[in-house]
């Protein structure tokens, strides 16, 4: 067991398994996702992997090789909300450092696992509360939470604790379940409510020959206790309370736009109703991941 | 005469310009699109090579498409009628890939460029790659072989070259027999991506026995002329969109892997994928020597070019060498469908229009030059400075015998799938423990893929055995070559799990600097070989322009960059001293 | 930029006037083929124009993204 201590204060901290606990005070709603999450950690590791197995998942995603690309090679990285790591693992590359935060110990467990294994030293695991995350505001290049805010009680004050720990001038990448993106995954739940059957899930189908990431996608989408849904506007107000300076949305919130080269490029524009009818399209684009769309922002120097 | 020649639409598209006869410049679209294996119409690439020479689209007297659309569509629709019950499925999908825009290559090219449709040219695919393999090669007669997965019906042909009198096709196989298709399906069932994955199943080879050759064979039957046909029982690549094998293939040789799951060579399940590869590897093998056999047979010729995608297979390449009986081979530096784009262009020049040959620069140099300056720039931009460099190689070469890592941009891009000394990382070839750096750290391969080394072409044989004609083939990286034993520790970085080696020779005359860079780097180590692979992260195109190298160099573990004369060295990250050690 | 870069439209009406000689000769190549397949030409001829609709008609299909399924 190793033991730490804040640099500032004199709180210690324990590292049980080597992944401190960094959590001080803990409230009902916020144990009930813990403990949501210590019965099915998110999104789990196939029962045989590698590290080019990792990467070759990453390959299919064009926003995993967007982000890997536009974050530099030395960038100090924190991802809040990092499940069992698998993007923190992912982005641990060169000479970047790579802080995976999460609540459940049961999800970084698997984690700090698979970083052993892949024989990856330049990341590292905390368990701590996005609200008081025990890690220094004001010191990362690049702030990771994607698919967290809206399972926090009140997304609103989680996205300003997670702002604070950005560098002036670090980029802030938010991923959020969409209000209307979100709407055909509501349909299916409330489908399931009623009949008991998913009609179509194209995640569940492609996970029919692994059962336990299927259960896991099912917990996650359809049983989660606590989920709220965002527009873009209402994002680009939190980054306004924030001092945060809206860069883009991806997919991209500009009506027939190429895919972008650099996440962290600002868009060219930026025009509330353009805004709102892409993101209507994005029930059909989005739909069937569930409606994660992300809003990526600049906290201002 | 100025022709542009055009390859498109199935995977790495490219664009080529000639001018009078003699190759002007060339380029992938992937490299100025940066998207991996871009199959797109290549306007970025056809824009590039028509600024390099300063035409206007209407000053071109032809523009060449590499392949007939129609009768590539002709074909698709009858295998899809042929097969009928069991292509059903399938059908719509097929049809929906190919009538789009793959079909009106015409009109695209009118609209597109703003030229009549009188100067559009087609060549058919495997005149494409008899060319490209043809006429650049230095020999004033050659037999031609080409073989890859399909191009409109032909999947291979053989054929001879004359620089005087042209090209004659002798013999074609057609679709669905294929020897390209052959191994793209053991490709794709070992769970590797078709057209690229090709290169792990060669590299996997290595570490397997045969042991399922007599397997392998049974799926690939002889046919009375000498070449073979495939046993459609086996394959379903010509019926469906979704899957190349049968369930008749997974019978015999078991399920497939999982793209996403490790092989562990020290499983048995691990073991019988490298097996099956080095299976397929002799069997491509056996088939191909026994073609080229016959075809020297038949010419009595000394040299043999090779092209389409097959030629890449090192392995069998210097079988061919060593035992096909043509004493001289020539594979171009693109033998796959991008060097297509300069093949129809000179199959227009030397057949349609009957001109004579001249003869053509040997170097595959033919794309977007570096410039030092933009490297400068850049890098002071992201508050890094630069140093210019008097002596190049001197300050290089003892970067690498310290052991860094060198991102080394110079001059013109290659032409084709390979860094050959202009767009490279370079390393010292020398530890094993080098190799598995650049694996984890940069190029995030597998483990089973080795490096290739480079090594100036008057020392070659001192490390590398070569059969007579290996230096000529070692040019463009186009062989696997035995490393001598006693240098196998010393070369322990680049020397694959059975001894050998892809080995590029470089020419003084072709790569000057490259030459300069190794014989310093063999002045301070004594041995003058480097590592030698693309300058590339895993996923993404070769790097072009300075700003691509900048961006790699600044995202992975390389120590150094140079451009030109201009050299970043990279900021030493504050990685130790932010990380809690642990005490256990 | 040496390509003059015309509106869809234009590029779109280029296509179609090429696509008839086009459709000619892929339907002259067939019916010099083997005798076997001329029957084939009026299928080709169909479904080229077909194909022809599907170009005009092209919209920019949507990948799925995999923003969040990604591992």
């Amino acid at each position: 067991m190793i033991e730490l201590s804040c640099a500032r204060c004199t709180i210690q901290y324990d590292a049980p398994g080597g992944i401190p606990d960094l959590r001080l005070d803990k409230d009902l709603r916020t144990e009930r996702v813990r403990a949501f999450y210590k019965v099915a950690p998110f999104p789990g590791y196939p029962v045989r992997d590698s590290l080019s197995g990792l990467r070759a998942r990453a390959g299919r995603s064009a926003f995993a090789q967007l982000l890997d690309r536009s974050i530099e090679g030395d960038a100090v990285i924190v991802e809040v909300g990092c499940g069992t790591g698998q993007l923190s693992l992912y982005l641990a590359t060169a000479d970047r450092i790579v802080i995976g935060a999460d609540l459940s110990r049961a999800s970084l467990s698997l984690a700090q696992d698979a970083a052993r294994r892949y024989g990856l030293s330049a990341v590292r695991f905390v368990e701590t509360d996005l609200r008081a995350p025990g890690l220094q505001a004001g010191c990362f290049d690049v702030v990771i939470s994607s698919g967290v805010l809206h399972h926090t009680p009140d997304p609103r004050a989680s996205f300003k604790a997670l702002a604070r720990l950005a560098k002036p001038g670090g980029v802030i990448v938010l991923g959020l379940y969409n209000t209307f993106a979100r709407i055909p995954l509501r349909l299916r739940r409330a489908f399931r409510k009623l009949t008991g059957v998913i009609p179509f899930d194209p995640v569940l189908r492609d996970r029919k020959s692994e059962p336990e990431r299927r259960e896991a996608w099912l917990r996650d989408q359809y049983e989660h206790p606590e989920e709220h849904r965002h527009t873009l506007a209402e994002v680009q107000g939190w980054f306004r309370e924030n001092e945060v300076k809206y860069l883009r949305a991806y997919p991209s919130p500009m009506l027939a736009d190429e895919p972008p080269d650099n996440l962290f490029a600002p868009l060219e524009d930026d025009w509330p109703l353009e805004n709102l009818l892409a993101q209507l399209s994005w029930a059909r684009t989005l739909g069937h991941e569930g409606g994660l769309f992300i809003a990526v922002g600049r906290r201002r120097l | 005469m100025r022709i542009l020649g055009i390859s498109a639409h199935y995977h790495d598209s490219a664009a080529g310009l000639l001018i009078d006869g003699v190759p002007v410049c060339s380029v992938e679209e992937e490299r100025l699109s940066r998207r991996k294996n871009d199959a797109a119409f290549p306007l970025l690439a056809i824009e590039w090579c028509l600024e390099q020479a300063g035409l206007e689209p209407e000053a071109l007297d032809a523009v060449v498409f590499y392949e007939k659309p129609m009768l590539k569509f002709d074909r698709i629709l009858n295998m899809a009628l042929r097969t009928f019950p069991r292509s059903w499925r399938s059908f719509p999908q097929a049809m929906k890939n190919s009538l789009g825009e793959k079909l009106w290559v015409k009109g695209i090219i009118a609209s597109q460029l703003g030229i009549a449709g009188s100067k559009i040219l087609f060549t058919e695919h495997h005149q494409s790659h008899a060319a490209a393999a043809f006429y650049p090669s230095p020999f004033d007669e050659a037999a031609i072989l080409t073989a890859d997965g399909v191009g409109e019906w032909a999947t291979l042909s053989v054929g001879r070259g004359s620089k005087a009198r042209g090209i004659e096709m002798l013999r074609e196989l057609r679709f669905p027999h294929s020897l390209g298709m052959l191994y793209s399906t053991f490709t794709a069932w070992l769970g590797f991506p078709v057209n690229e994955g090709e290169y792990k199943v060669m590299g996997l080879a290595s570490y397997g026995e045969p042991s399922l050759a007599d397997e392998v064979r049974r799926t690939v039957l002889p046919a009375a002329d000498g070449s073979f046909r495939l046993d459609l029982d086996y394959f379903d690549f010509h019926a469906s969109a979704k899957r190349s094998y049968s369930d008749k293939f997974t019978a015999l040789f078991g399920a497939p892997r999982e793209p996403w799951d490790p092989i562990d060579l020290g499983t048995a399940e691990g073991k019988r994928y490298a097996d099956v590869a080095a299976s397929v590897q002799l069997v491509l093998e056996e088939l191909l020597l026994g073609l080229a056999q016959r075809l020297q047979r038949e010419t009595a010729l000394k040299a043999l070019c090779l092209g389409g995608g097959v030629a890449l297979n090192g392995v069998a390449n210097a079988l061919l060498l060593r035992e096909s009986g043509f004493g001289q081979i020539y594979v171009p530096s693109a033998p796959g469908d991008a060097g297509c784009a300069l093949g129809a262009a000179l199959w227009a020049d030397r057949i349609h229009f009957r001109r004579p040959h001249v003869p053509i620069p040997d170097h595959p140099y033919w794309g977007p030059v570096i410039d030092g300056k933009d490297l400068l720039r850049i890098a002071a931009e992201d508050g890094l400075e630069c140093e210019t460099l008097q002596d190049v190689p001197a300050r290089v070469a003892d970067e690498l015998a310290r052991g860094r890592i060198v991102g080394w941009m110079q001059g013109a891009s290659e032409l084709g799938p390979r860094a050959l000394g202009n767009r490279s990382i370079l390393a010292a070839p020398h530890d094993a423990a080098m190799r598995d750096k650049l694996n984890r750290g940069i190029k995030y391969r597998e483990e089973f893929r080795p490096f290739a080394p480079a090594v100036p072409v008057e020392q070659a044989r001192r490390f590398f055995d070569l059969p007579e004609g290996g230096e000529r083939l070692g040019r463009f990286m186009s062989g696997v070559f035995k490393v001598r034993p006693e240098w196998r520790d010393k070369l322990g970085a680049v020397t694959h799990v059975d001894g050998t080696a892809r080995v590029q020779t470089v020419d003084r005359a072709t790569a000057p600097l490259f030459h300069a860079l190794l014989e310093a780097y063999g002045a301070r180590t004594g041995i003058p070989v480097l590592l030698n692979t693309s300058f590339n992260l895993a996923g993404e195109p070769i790097v072009n322009k300075a700003v691509e190298g900048y961006s790699t160099f600044r995202r992975s573990g390389i120590d150094v960059l140079v451009a030109g004369t201009t050299l970043a060295t990279r900021r030493k990250g504050a990685s130790d001293a932010m990380l809690p050690r642990e005490a256990t | 930029m040496t390509l003059k870069r015309r509106g869809k439209i234009a590029r779109t009406l280029i296509l179609m006037g090429s696509a008839g000689p086009s459709i000619v000769d892929g339907a002259r190549g067939l019916w010099r083929s083997d005798a076997g397949r001329k029957w084939l030409v009026p299928l080709l001829v169909f479904l080229c124009v077909t194909g022809l609709l599907l170009v005009v008609a092209a919209s920019v299909e949507a990948l799925a993204p995999f923003i969040y399924a990604i591992f």
